[in-house]
């Protein structure tokens, strides 16, 4: 039941978009983004998660961007000893504006992960997800980002620091993220 | 409206989010003993475990641990087969070196982690403990300690040696033989209760060093700050600076040696 909260949220707010997209104002003044992002989600026993990130997604069209995201390294103290990982894959965002200085965007990403280290083998995960952001633009190069997000472990694990999550988790994390335009 | 109605969503969504579900951890105990007669020194690799750790010295010559592990697992069952898998054994070497390990078998090891340990060694042994964010604490032991982290708190008793390094973390506790201690920004409170101990070197950032000596010892201050204030209060001296004190009392000998950049030193019986 709970897996499903992402198909829940992914279908309220896409003909949000829609309805936007057609009423809405996007800025002519839109364009490259550079993305550093964090976001947080509690585990068992109230553990903290943590998922910080850089991206960059080049704007393609007045309400798309394309691009490299989640870049993270990530660690875990396991019982054999630190597991390491590197993290990054394509992501597309939808946006569209809400007033002058606030915009909205829906994003999806599929981040690849190596993982090494502790004694264990070389292994490969994968956690695709969407998130739903509202920027805040203190300047036309730089904007705020509340960010919601809910990402599945597809694969058989996936680090997130400091744990490992077992397949068919499901994350739903909130963050911050600070936005640079040029 | 239409932006009252974003916002309500956006609020709505952030009370959900926050959390991981579908995930269920489960916490496992287990003990490993081992015959630890002739045992010179235990190494234990402290920075993987979530939580404290802690030492005790025992009169016996016995290796104990009790360690609690945690795993994070899809369901019951699941975590059920995977805490079964769980073992931890101690090995002693050809030159008496004692360790633990902790191991699993099994492919969803990388679920696995320590949460807390504790262990019993001969308070004879010299113990050697490397972490990194963990509070450690070493109680009783009467061998030399070797202990180094980054943000670990330290609390120590032992009749040996100490050396002990941490940076944000605060050292607590007492020597037999003195040592050294070094810090950088926590607080180092040591006791020296024994006239038997041989010298002390201890330093500071930003953190105060305090440091109780026993009377009726010739000892050699060689005390030095740069932004924080010295005292001196030890038998029937009494001086105080804010850059250098060096002075021997009961005509001097073991050397203390004790540096701050910014923290305050105390020396005193």
């Amino acid at each position: 039941m709970k897996r499903h909260l992402f198909l829940l949220i992914a279908l309220f707010s896409f003909p949000l978009a829609g309805i936007t997209q057609v009423s809405g104002n996007t800025s002519d003044e839109w364009s490259n983004i550079l993305a550093a992002d964090v976001n947080l989600a509690f585990g068992p026993s109230s553990t903290a998660t943590w998922d910080p990130s850089v991206g960059f997604r080049m704007q393609v069209s007045d309400h798309f961007r394309v691009g490299i995201g989640d870049v993270s390294f990530g660690s875990a103290d396991l019982l054999s000893g630190t597991r390491y990982a590197i993290m990054g894959g394509p992501v597309v965002e939808y946006l569209a504006s809400i007033s002058d200085d606030l915009s909205y965007s829906i994003l999806a990403g599929l981040p690849f992960q190596n993982r090494w280290g502790a004694g264990i083998p070389h292994s490969f995960g994968t956690a695709p997800y969407g998130s739903a952001s509202v920027d805040y633009y203190f300047s036309s190069v730089f904007s705020l980002a509340g960010i919601l997000r809910i990402q599945y472990i597809a694969t058989e694990a996936y680090l997130r620091t400091p744990r490992i999550l077992p397949s068919s988790a499901l994350i739903a994390a909130f963050g911050l993220g600070f936005h640079f335009y040029f | 409206m239409k932006n009252f109605f974003y916002l309500f969503i956006f609020i709505f969504g952030l009370g959900l989010s926050g959390c991981i579900v579908d995930v269920v951890e489960q916490n496992t105990e287990r003990w490993a003993y081992a015959n630890g007669k002739g045992v010179v020194s235990v190494y234990f690799d402290a920075s993987i475990y979530r939580e404290a750790f802690s030492v005790h010295g025992s009169a016996l010559d016995t290796l104990i641990a009790d360690g609690t592990f945690s795993l994070w697992a899809p369901s019951s069952s699941k975590a059920f087969s995977i805490a079964a898998n769980v073992n931890m054994f101690w090995s002693i070497d050809t030159l008496h070196r004692g360790e633990l390990t902790a191991y699993s078998q099994g492919s969803e090891k990388e679920l696995l982690s320590i949460n807390k340990m504790d262990a019993t060694i001969p308070a004879n042994a010299n113990l050697v403990v490397i972490t990194s964010s963990n509070d450690v604490s070493v109680q009783g032991m009467k061998g030399d300690i070797n202990i180094s982290g980054s943000s670990s708190n330290i609390n120590f008793t032992t009749a040996g040696r100490m050396t002990l390094q941490t940076s944000s973390g605060e050292i607590t506790g007492s020597t037999g033989l003195g040592g050294s201690v070094q810090s950088t920004s926590g607080s180092i409170n040591v006791t020296l209760p024994s006239k038997n101990f041989e010298s002390v070197y201890a330093t500071d950032s930003t953190g105060n060093v305090t440091l109780h000596i026993p009377s009726g010892v010739g000892v050699t201050f060689r005390l030095a700050t740069y932004g924080g204030n010295i005292s001196l209060s030890y038998d029937n001296v009494k001086q105080s600076s804010i850059t250098a004190i060096q002075t021997n009392v009961n005509g001097g000998g073991k050397v203390v040696t004790v540096s701050t950049s910014k923290g305050n030193i105390n020396v005193s019986n």
